[in-house]
């Protein structure tokens, strides 16, 4: 019934998303320059260049902006593919039960032990680096928490009079599903969703890190691994490879707090 | 062979638990009765005792191990498409809890207006058909814009029933549809499933615990006891 | 008169949110030793607001008014922790729904002894001694048998002789049992009926009932309270309430029971956060005046009982 007064935390959480999603929709707002725009090789941070310039002289604040795109959209896609992925599998094997369920959450437990990275190494070694398949492989492979959380939802959703009422009155599966099951299932997805993102964007800088990312888009994670290889940490620029590492920080933890938010759902006192 | 009629003919189930050593419980066995097309029948017995489980199954929403449910003389698991949604919409069931009787993210007019578009009713007509069943269960239009968690649970219960009312089906089961509501809702939600069965001539199954509100509903009673429907002995109304 | 062992004053209740919603307005009660209290209402009464205010587990967007005195403390004015010694130890509160309110992962005799190890500090060789013939008075004998099991191997009977063996054996003064025999099926309902009658008879403990079931009320309370729309509409003993309610509403309920052929009342309860003009339940009334509509009629003693209502003064 008390809807007023978030916890402040969360709404540094949506404060701090806010601000990341405006630098990855309007980058040009917040730096002056073009990120392949080419100044002096190494310089040091002035009030020209914030955080100075890197190996090939582009600025690495600019950097830092345009890097917010990739990073978020890379977190937010998988996000989504693996919700969905996760949403129907989830759905369909708590709805139907059975065999299909047998089968599905079978196929489900052996997904779960594959490890992830080092799959995603050998992946990202076979195809060829890129954003895109990046995206794919991360949403496919970490879809099974999020059906394993949907099946036992669903099946206690189910069992309650207005689903039973529904497939009594000859709805069908489908709309009984859309409508009466997924809407009950969005305090559950949604802190999923959220901490999907974030172990997204993890995965991402740390695949980027290790050389296995996209080199021609640059996110946070690519970015760090440059200031590696070319020489940011043997000349000690740590304004070149911390900023990276803070603004992925950042994004995870405001991400995240949002999604413990929306675990808490809407509470409602009963009176009796 | 077509005339209105719901029966169960050696109608058994039981469930099996473990997967290497199979233990099987049994609900209830063999079991062949029929719904009369006016009146109540009621069927008590302890909690646990499979009544749920037989409303459900008559309603189609479980399935028997062995025997067979037949809606006018036919199997309903053998029904065409078509026959099959006459089953569907013709014999409904009530549940018990009313907290949880209506999707608690749609408002009532939701809840009740995806009832009209099952049937193909076109909105023009909507607006009169639901105040026409809700006069029927006693409501006003005025809770329509609400949500579930807004009203109480004689309400619910109210548009639940009528919502059902809506498909003017010709069998209802109702499950322990007063048992969680207080005594005084409860005496009206029973006068209101009395006149609505007078009104719409419709055949009850009327499932309960409760010995004294099945008294007062039906005409015929049935105690199902260690898996076996008995014929109550004791009939005063 | 018998010193009563908790007195409630003018309590209210108010909880705070988008809109103010007072559950309980100015509810004045008291329960002596050894006697038996039914709190009877519909849903959303605030019959169970009344419990948790005395218990001091309300949530923190509920303000209290008035007055909660046991013995001769003054419940309202004590700190967290102070109230976390009288809990369980001298008013104990039974809660409806005896499957979650046990802890699945515990055995019964967890249950049972640990608020002796909490708040008593017993040894072990006697905590357990003392759990064994405590519950030989709840039918589980052999004790050896029920005490390792846990709450998912017993039946949901047996779950609610644990319970109220749990919350009672420190011997508490007071014992609140709200609803406790909501979705239980008769026969578990008069065997929870037994153990809170043999209680209470037991050690002169008092028992204050909460309930929406007349029947059980009139089963094993000395006195009864009705409760309407937060508000006490009438008290009187057992016995003279069943013999003749005084209040319209009290004879609507009890013409709703089985045995008087399920007579309704009409209408609904009232919303607590816009309740009516005058008396609360007057546009429900069968005898409503013109003065019902305006004037808040209050609580007076009428012969042993208490009625608020302007047609029995």
């Amino acid at each position: 019934m008390n809807k007023k007064g978030l916890p402040s935390l969360n709404r540094y959480g949506i404060i701090l998303l806010f601000v990341f999603l405006c630098m990855a929709l309007i980058p040009s707002f917040f730096s002056q320059y073009d990120p392949d725009e080419r100044f002096m090789a190494y310089e040091d941070p002035s009030s020209k260049h914030l955080l100075g310039t890197n190996d090939i002289g582009n600025d690495i604040f600019t950097e830092l902006i345009y890097g917010t795109r990739i990073s978020l959209t890379v977190g937010f896609a998988s996000a989504i593919i693996a919700t969905f992925i996760g949403l129907v599998i989830g759905l369909t094997s708590g709805y139907y039960r059975g065999n299909v369920d047998e089968i599905l959450m079978g196929f489900t437990d052996v997904v779960l032990m594959i490890p992830k990275i080092p799959l995603i190494i050998i992946l990202a070694a076979f195809l060829r680096p890129g954003i895109w398949i990046l995206i794919l492989v991360l949403g496919v492979l970490s879809w099974e928490s999020i059906a394993r959380v949907v099946r036992s939802k669903t099946l206690q959703i189910r069992e309650t009079g207005f689903v039973m009422s529904a497939r009594c009155m000859g709805f069908s599966p489908f709309h009984i599903m859309s409508s009466d099951i997924i809407p009950n299932l969005t305090h559950v997805v949604a802190p999923k969703f959220m901490l999907a993102t974030a172990a997204a964007m993890i995965s991402e800088a740390s695949l980027s890190f290790i050389g296995l990312g996209d080199p021609s888009v640059k996110s946070w994670g690519v970015m760090i691994s440059f200031a590696f290889t070319k020489g940011g940490f043997i000349r000690e620029m740590w304004w070149w490879y911390l900023p990276p590492g803070i603004c992925i920080t950042l994004a995870v933890i405001s991400i995240a707090l949002i999604g413990f938010s929306f675990e808490k759902g809407k509470q409602t006192v009963k009176i009796e | 062979m077509f005339s209105l009629s719901l029966k169960t003919k050696d109608l058994s189930k039981s469930y099996s638990n473990g997967f290497i050593r199979k233990k099987t419980n049994e609900v209830f066995s063999k079991i062949s009765f029929e719904i009369p097309a006016e009146g109540t029948i009621g069927l008590m017995g302890p909690s646990g005792s499979g009544k749920s489980t037989f409303g459900r199954i008559i309603a189609g929403l479980e399935m028997p191990t062995s025997g067979q449910v037949l809606y006018k003389g036919r199997d309903i698991r053998t029904l065409k498409t078509g026959d099959f949604r006459e089953f569907r919409q013709k014999v409904q069931m009530m549940f018990q809890d009313p907290a949880g009787i209506l999707n608690p993210k749609k408002t009532i007019e939701k809840s009740v207006t995806e009832v009209l578009d099952l049937l193909n009713i076109p909105k023009k007509r909507q607006k009169t058909e639901i105040a026409d069943i809700f006069d029927q269960v006693g409501l006003s239009d005025e809770i329509l814009n609400r949500y579930p968690y807004q009203i109480s649970g004689g309400q619910s219960q109210r548009i639940a029933i009528g919502r059902i009312l809506l498909l003017k089906p010709d069998y209802i089961i109702l499950d322990e549809p007063t048992s969680a509501l207080d005594s005084s809702v409860q005496a009206q939600m029973l006068h209101l499933l009395k006149d609505i069965q007078s009104e719409f001539k419709t055949g009850y199954l009327f499932i309960s615990h409760d010995e004294s509100v099945v008294r007062f509903m039906s005409e015929k009673i049935f105690v199902m006891e260690n898996g076996a429907l008995k014929k109550s002995v004791c009939q005063t109304l | 008169m018998k010193r009563p062992v908790i007195e409630l004053d003018n309590l209210s209740v108010t909880f705070h949110g988008d809109c103010d919603l007072r559950a309980v307005n100015q509810v004045s009660l008291s329960v002596t030793r050894g006697e038996v209290l039914a709190l009877v209402g519909e849903t959303g009464c605030g019959k169970s607001v009344i419990a948790h205010a005395i218990m001091g587990l309300l949530p923190k967007e509920a303000s209290v008014d008035g007055s909660i005195r046991f013995n001769d403390m003054e419940l309202l004015s004590l700190s967290e922790r102070e109230l976390a010694d009288i809990r369980g130890e001298k008013i104990a509160i039974i809660f409806q729904n005896p499957s979650l309110s046990l802890n699945p992962v515990y055995t019964v005799e967890h249950q049972i002894s640990e608020s002796l190890y909490i708040h008593r500090k017993t040894r072990k060789e006697l905590a357990e001694k003392c759990t064994k013939n405590y519950v030989l008075k709840f039918g589980f004998n052999p004790p050896e048998t029920y005490l390792p099991l846990y709450p998912s191997q017993c039946s949901g009977g047996m779950n609610q002789r644990i319970l109220i063996a749990a919350s009672t054996i420190l011997s508490p003064e007071i014992v609140i049992a709200d609803e406790p025999t909501k979705g239980l099926d008769r026969e578990r309902v008069n065997e929870t009926g037994e153990i809170l009658r043999n209680l209470v008879s037991e050690k002169g403990r008092s028992l204050i009932l909460i309930t929406h079931d007349l029947e059980f009320a009139r089963r094993i309370s000395d006195r009864i309270a009705i409760m309407y729309s937060g508000e006490i509409v009438e008290t009187a003993s057992a016995e003279e309430f069943f013999a003749e309610p005084k209040h319209p509403y009290s004879k609507g309920l009890l013409n709703s029971l089985p045995e008087n052929g399920f007579v309704p009342i009409k209408g609904s309860s009232p919303s607590l956060t816009r309740p009516p003009d005058g008396c609360r339940f007057h546009p429900r009334c069968m005898y409503m005046n013109e003065q019902c509509a305006e004037e808040h009629p209050d609580l007076k003693p009428t012969g042993n009982r208490k009625v608020r209502c302007f047609l029995c003064h």
